[in-house]
């Protein structure tokens, strides 16, 4: 954030005339983009398709009908839920919205941690796991257009490619330490594609999220305009 | 990660959005228009703004369609028919965001100068050209990972660096008012891709 208010990366693009300084809702979104970068780089890339076809394969070998289903279900869900949802936004305001997304957040957080760490049958994983997926899918729907709405809403008309660029770097940057973390981890453990290995990634990730709830700096974000 | 997310969600607040007459034009919008701004000239062709978001999201849903059908599946075509291990196929994803970031912000640039259509024209006909590519070397049984991988990661990269352009078009030619409503239509070109 320091970095993008002192106008690092206008630098390596190029910068709108008029102004660095922008709504909170940009900074806010950019951080939440931060976040997201990081964390789908982590558990939703490769090593989320990976557990869920060693899971599958385990169970009755349609292993890759399964990642295709398990994945679908968070797409569906979400395809239902934005579309309504970006009308009630549009109409009765964004941040209402955006806090209901909020929570749906949460409870998808608590099911997929115990889709992975409860010690229940693999055929009950894969239910929790896409029972895990459609609360993501939605709450992601709910969430995602009203926030880029509201990101849209706070930029001035023709400083848009700028911060767009600045919010695609907030999100792609950090996506380059979840494969890192996943490479230390593959060469100290067993470089193999096995259920075990894959597994302790998984932990290893959901472990670390809890983390920045220790974070408060991230909620003091200020300086409107 | 996502729990700090969750309650950054708490934080955006609509007062803090700018109102209508806020947004003046200025900077990237090197396509002109007409006096009473219903008209744009883009590449040398008349196009209604109000028909601006419709033609994005007609080429983002089939842009979509086409690529969900392979980009989800590419890690296990790396792991099952490339052969490669774990943390090969990782060092994959950790150079991906790279090239992408590296493309993003030459994209931005190149804008400025030539217009974000015709830029946005160029990386995906360069995108397309790549996919198509990567599909006869595996037709062809060239599963060499030293020619498949750089022809992946640079097809990902470019694909994927005009988002901010996209999105800039979109929202300058959308209004306020129905804004979340058009975000929200994104959600059926992301089933087709079934997410990133």
């Amino acid at each position: 954030m320091k970095l993008l208010r002192r106008g690092a990366l206008s630098t390596l693009v190029s910068k709108p005339e008029s102004r660095i300084m922008v709504s909170t809702n940009v900074y806010v979104t950019i951080a939440l983009c931060l976040i997201w970068g990081l964390a789908d780089s982590i558990w939703t890339g490769t090593v989320l398709a990976a557990w869920i076809f060693q899971l599958a394969d385990d169970e009755d070998g349609h292993a890759n009908s399964v990642v295709g289903m398990v994945e679908a279900a968070m797409g569906l869900s979400s395809l239902f839920t934005a579309i309504p949802v970006g009308y009630l936004a549009d109409k009765y305001g964004r941040s209402p919205i955006c806090k209901v997304g909020g929570i749906g957040f949460l409870v998808a957080v608590a099911i997929t941690v115990y889709a992975i760490e409860a010690s229940v049958s693999t055929h009950q994983s894969l239910v929790l796991l896409t029972i895990a997926m459609s609360v993501w899918g939605v709450s992601g729907g709910i969430f995602n257009g009203p926030m880029q709405a509201l990101f849209a809403d706070s930029i001035p008309k023709g400083d848009r490619s700028y911060w767009y660029t600045a919010l695609m770097v907030a999100y792609t940057l950090p996506s380059v330490i979840g494969p890192l973390v996943a490479i230390l981890l593959f060469r100290t453990y067993g470089d193999n594609w096995t259920l075990d290995q894959i597994k302790r990634f998984l932990l290893l990730d959901w472990y670390w999220k809890f983390l920045p709830l220790f974070w408060p700096s991230l909620f003091k974000i200020s300086g409107r305009y | 990660m996502e729990i700090p997310a969750a309650f950054l969600a708490f934080a955006l607040q609509d007062k803090w959005a700018l109102l209508e007459e806020e947004e003046i034009p200025h900077a990237d919008c090197n396509e002109s228009m007409d006096e009473e701004g219903s008209v744009s000239h883009i590449c040398g062709y008349k196009v209604s703004k109000s028909s601006i978001p419709y033609i994005l999201f007609v080429g983002d849903l089939l842009t979509a369609l086409g690529s969900g059908m392979t980009v989800k599946f590419f890690p296990l075509f790396f792991k099952n028919e490339v052969g490669l291990s774990p943390s090969s196929v990782q060092a994959i994803y950790m150079v991906v965001p790279l090239a992408m970031l590296a493309c993003t912000m030459l994209a931005q640039k190149i804008s400025v100068s030539f217009g974000r259509l015709q830029t946005i024209i160029a990386a995906k006909t360069s995108g397309i050209f790549l996919l198509v590519s990567l599909a006869l070397l595996e037709y062809d049984h060239m599963k060499n990972a030293a020619i498949i991988v750089p022809v992946y990661v640079a097809r990902t990269a470019i694909m994927n660096c005009t988002y901010p352009l996209d999105e800039s078009i979109l929202m300058d030619n959308v209004p306020k008012e129905t804004r979340a409503r058009w975000k929200a239509l994104e959600s059926v070109s992301a089933f087709g891709w079934c997410g990133r």
